[in-house]
């Protein structure tokens, strides 16, 4: 039986706020009110990250997610207009409410069934640093090092070739530059 | 006491939320949104086990779940780049971004 106690109040009060925001991303009419409910989601998630006391993660959901990934994703909105006002179901929709349904149904009765509790042990473990923000640094720096430079380098071409696919032709843009110029 | 089953279907739910995102919208960008969803929940479920997790035999291994959603936070930064330069891309070329009406090579 889940007593009453502030730790419960918090957790089940900002996971119904995530679902909440959640679900309404999909069922918005507005693009673009669908994509704060998004905002609104990331939030959330963060919220629960520091609620298991992952703060680094916490932190950089924040940033990358709720501050950079939105931001490009309402750049994408903005780039194409005619889409801005449109957040129409395709003809999977119920086909779509049926998967999920059929998949959270299986997963929760999963979940129950297997009893990770039971197998991981019922107590909370007790983290003896202050915050894992050093412990997360030798860790990338020691043990998962290829990995680190790996997703760097992916990011770097992630960076050039989003460029090189958005940036228009070359001869296109003299033309219309020399088009400016003699009017 | 909240244990680590209630973190688990909270991030099954965000998951089957994403998974419905990601099949019944025709916008493009809708689908980029369902995708980010789908991986938050597994983000979520990644923390909650290294969180919850049983015995480690060294500390710092109990922090192997936040370096995987790292590399995962990584790689969407990455993919959302992609795939939102192509959604501007098929935008420009055909002035549709529903993917219903982008059927056809060429």
């Amino acid at each position: 039986m889940i007593e009453f106690s502030t730790y419960n109040v918090i957790f089940f009060s900002i996971s119904s706020f995530t679902l909440i925001s959640a679900i309404s991303v999909g069922l918005v009419n507005s693009l673009m009110r669908s994509l704060f409910f998004l905002i609104l989601t990331f939030i959330g998630v963060a919220g629960l990250f520091i609620l298991l006391s992952a703060d680094f993660i916490a932190i950089a959901q924040l940033l990358i997610y709720a501050g950079s990934i939105s931001i490009l994703l309402l750049f994408a909105v903005m780039l194409t207009p005619e889409s801005s006002t449109n957040n129409g179901n395709s003809k999977y929709f119920l086909p779509g409410i049926l998967i999920g349904i059929i998949f959270t149904y299986l997963m929760v009765a999963l979940v129950t069934i297997f009893q990770f509790n039971q197998l991981s042990g019922i107590h909370l473990k007790k983290l003896d640093f202050d915050n894992t923000i050093a412990s997360i640094g030798e860790l990338l720096l020691g043990k998962y090092i290829i990995a680190f430079e790996l997703a760097s380098i992916l990011l770097l071409f992630a960076l050039i070739g989003a460029i090189s696919i958005v940036r228009s032709n070359e001869s296109d843009f003299l033309i219309s530059l020399n088009n400016k110029d003699k009017k | 006491m909240i244990e680590l089953e209630y973190y688990l279907i909270v991030s099954i739910l965000l998951f089957g939320i994403g998974l419905f995102v990601c099949i019944g919208k025709k916008n493009i960008i809708s689908i980029v949104m369902g995708i980010e969803l789908l991986l938050n929940a597994v983000n979520l479920a990644a923390i909650s086990f290294s969180r919850y997790g049983s015995e480690f035999e060294s500390q710092s291994d109990a922090l192997s779940g936040h370096i995987f959603v790292i590399f995962i936070l990584t790689v969407a930064a990455a993919e959302a780049a992609i795939a939102l330069a192509l959604c501007v891309l098929v935008y420009r070329h055909l002035k549709t971004i529903n993917v219903s009406d982008v059927s056809e090579l060429g």
